[in-house]
């Protein structure tokens, strides 16, 4: 049997390549995972495929695992190796691709910079998607830009080359080891196991970890899903911690509000962990006409904004994730990288799952699941509450006074990231280098207009009941004695903090925002005007 | 309290003046925290705080919710 073959990227071409015994090609043209391959892998809308290679006798750790703990004791013959089915976009004949191979390490990079990653075909019945990595769309466009904060490094070892490439891995659900769940965890843990204190699991592994037994007490394998709960546990036993976000019921269903959905997925995208959605999505069962809504896992890998022209002072708060128009996720009933478009309603988010349907049922967000590291005790909300006083403060001091509106973007990161990204932005600003910092910080920017006007850090591993202000950053000296003198006029500002510490958070603005002569906040004294 | 940290002097960015509209100059403002509208304001800063609060809260009855599709 020849090692890999060489064809034309069409739909019967992969059809073919994703088939098996069990599986026929008019079976896999019938999936929604087929549809959606052919799309994203597509010359039109695509990354542009020109040829396949499937690479047979493949040996996939994943499935191997999944194999030895469930399809090794079935009765039924089933193997054990998989195809690798590879993409190019370009096109070549089996003799060329013989010729560059085998051209020593360095002299082949005109050619991989033409792959695009593989899809695992699992020789199982129906379910063959293994192991996806493929590449994603560009990072920008003309107004637009793409944020992957899920990708991660791979190499692929390919007949003795190794290439390498920026995706988050994606498999699709086998209903035996796994549904979504244990998919969309698995796909998370791909990224957050690059930190030494997350571990990678298979979908088995995952299921296993998440119970002995299901919430109704039924068997965990064949598995029929896992509740939040019970993600939480594999988390858990995956070394990270779960910040839970509920939606409350808002008329017959319990939702997520699309603005704050956008602000969350911001905030936590810098600690670059995949988010796991719990969605509400409707579907048709063959059996009946009628629309169904169930609860569904994916995983979020990064979103998309454009860039919006600056608004007029106004008294309502504004935040920087409203530029926000889509997101990103693997939808294991789908495909890698699908789209969940936000559009001008305040829940509804279109879906592979809404535009499949004739009458367009809107697809809705229910939970949120962040993974983080358990030194990240204060939440987001714990930041958004004090940053929602700030800007009521601002708002009577400046009014209409400034330029544009001030609107906010709250983001947890490395401190030493912070630290990094201050060589950018400061002329000398090896005092913030040589600061001692928590391992996280929550970063608050103040943008007025398109323009940042400070940035507040706060200490994340710190109490949510405690004063968790750490440093202010000014970049205008006119706004920054405007808002001290104003602060230091008015002690009665501390009022409008609803916080256990309001005195606290009121002096720490008044002492952080003070000339540096009048700075008693610290021993450490700079000026960085040299 | 505030924390043993670096304050960092204003950087002048090339710009970052216009922050303020045309012809605005500064000039200290006294509020009466006891006045109606500041009142309100104070009100409506708790209520708005008080909403994020709601949300950290988890529905118990959520963490059943069995993803199954």
């Amino acid at each position: 049997m020849p090692s890999y073959k060489i064809s034309e990227f069409n739909p019967d071409n992969l059809a073919s390549a994703l088939s098996n015994k069990f599986t026929s090609v008019d079976e896999v043209k019938a999936k929604n995972h087929f549809t959606y391959l052919i799309e994203y892998l597509g010359k039109e809308k695509g990354i542009k495929a020109g040829t396949i290679l499937i690479e047979y006798e493949y040996i996939s750790r994943d499935f191997l695992v999944d194999y030895t703990s469930y399809y090794a004791s079935c009765f039924d013959d089933y193997k054990k190796k998989c195809k690798r089915i590879h993409f190019f976009e370009n096109t070549f004949t089996d003799q060329e691709f013989e010729n560059f191979i085998v051209q020593p390490t360095g002299e082949q990079e005109d050619f991989w910079k033409h792959y695009l990653g593989f899809i695992v075909a699992k020789p199982i019945p129906v379910k063959v998607i293994g192991t996806t990595v493929l590449k994603t769309y560009p990072k920008s466009e003309s107004a637009s830009e793409r944020i992957y904060f899920g990708n991660r490094s791979y190499i692929v070892n390919l007949f003795g080359n190794k290439i390498k490439l920026e995706s988050l891995a994606f498999q699709e659900q086998d209903t035996v080891v796994g549904v979504c769940a244990s998919t969309a965890i698995w796909s998370m843990l791909h990224k957050a196991s690059c930190n030494s204190y997350a571990i990678l699991k298979t979908p088995s592994e995952i299921t296993n970890d998440a119970d002995i037994v299901g919430i109704h007490g039924e068997r965990m394998f064949p598995n029929k899903g896992l509740s939040i709960n019970q993600i939480a546990k594999v988390i858990y036993h995956s070394g990270l911690v779960s910040e839970i976000i509920t939606g409350k019921k808002d008329g017959e269903k319990e939702k997520l509000k699309n603005a704050y959905v956008k602000r969350i997925i911001e905030a936590y995208a810098p600690v670059e962990i995949p988010l796991i959605f719990i969605l509400s999505v409707p579907y048709i069962t063959p059996a009946s006409e009628d629309v169904k809504y169930d609860y569904h896992a994916v995983t979020v890998t990064g979103y998309k904004f454009a860039e919006v022209e600056a608004e007029q002072p106004k008294e309502e708060i504004s935040w920087r994730s409203d530029r926000i128009t889509k997101i990103f996720v693997h939808d294991d009933r789908w495909g890698p990288y699908a789209r969940l478009e936000f559009g001008t309603a305040e829940y509804r988010l279109d879906s592979n799952w809404s535009k499949a349907l004739k009458t367009k049922n809107a697809t809705t967000l229910t939970d949120i699941i962040i993974p983080v590291h358990h030194k990240i005790r204060i939440s987001y909300d714990d930041v958004e509450l004090v940053i929602k006083a700030l800007d009521q403060i601002l708002w009577l001091i400046f009014k209409k006074n400034l330029k544009f509106n001030i609107s906010w973007k709250i983001t947890i990161n490395y401190s030493e990231r912070f630290k990094e990204s201050t060589k950018k932005t400061y002329r000398d600003p090896k005092s913030v280098l040589l600061t001692p910092m928590p391992k996280y910080v929550w970063v608050a920017d103040a943008y007025v207009g398109n323009k940042l006007a400070f940035q507040i850090l706060f200490d994340a591993t710190d109490l949510a009941i405690g004063m968790y202000g750490f440093a202010m950053y000014f970049y205008d000296e006119k706004f920054r004695d405007a808002f001290h003198t104003t602060l230091e006029g008015n002690p009665g500002f501390k009022e409008f903090f609803a916080h256990p510490s309001k005195e606290q958070f009121y002096n720490f603005f008044l002492e952080h925002s003070a000339p540096p002569k009048l700075f008693k906040g610290g021993s450490m004294h700079f000026d960085l005007r040299l | 309290m505030a924390r043993n940290t670096t304050h960092i002097e204003p950087i002048a960015q090339e710009g970052t003046d216009s922050l303020f509209k045309e012809g605005y100059t500064f000039e200290l403002k006294t509020f009466n925290f006891e006045s109606p509208s500041m009142k309100k304001a104070i009100t409506k800063a708790h209520k708005e705080q008080e909403e994020v609060r709601e949300r950290k809260l988890v529905d118990v009855e959520s963490l059943n919710r069995v993803c199954v599709v």
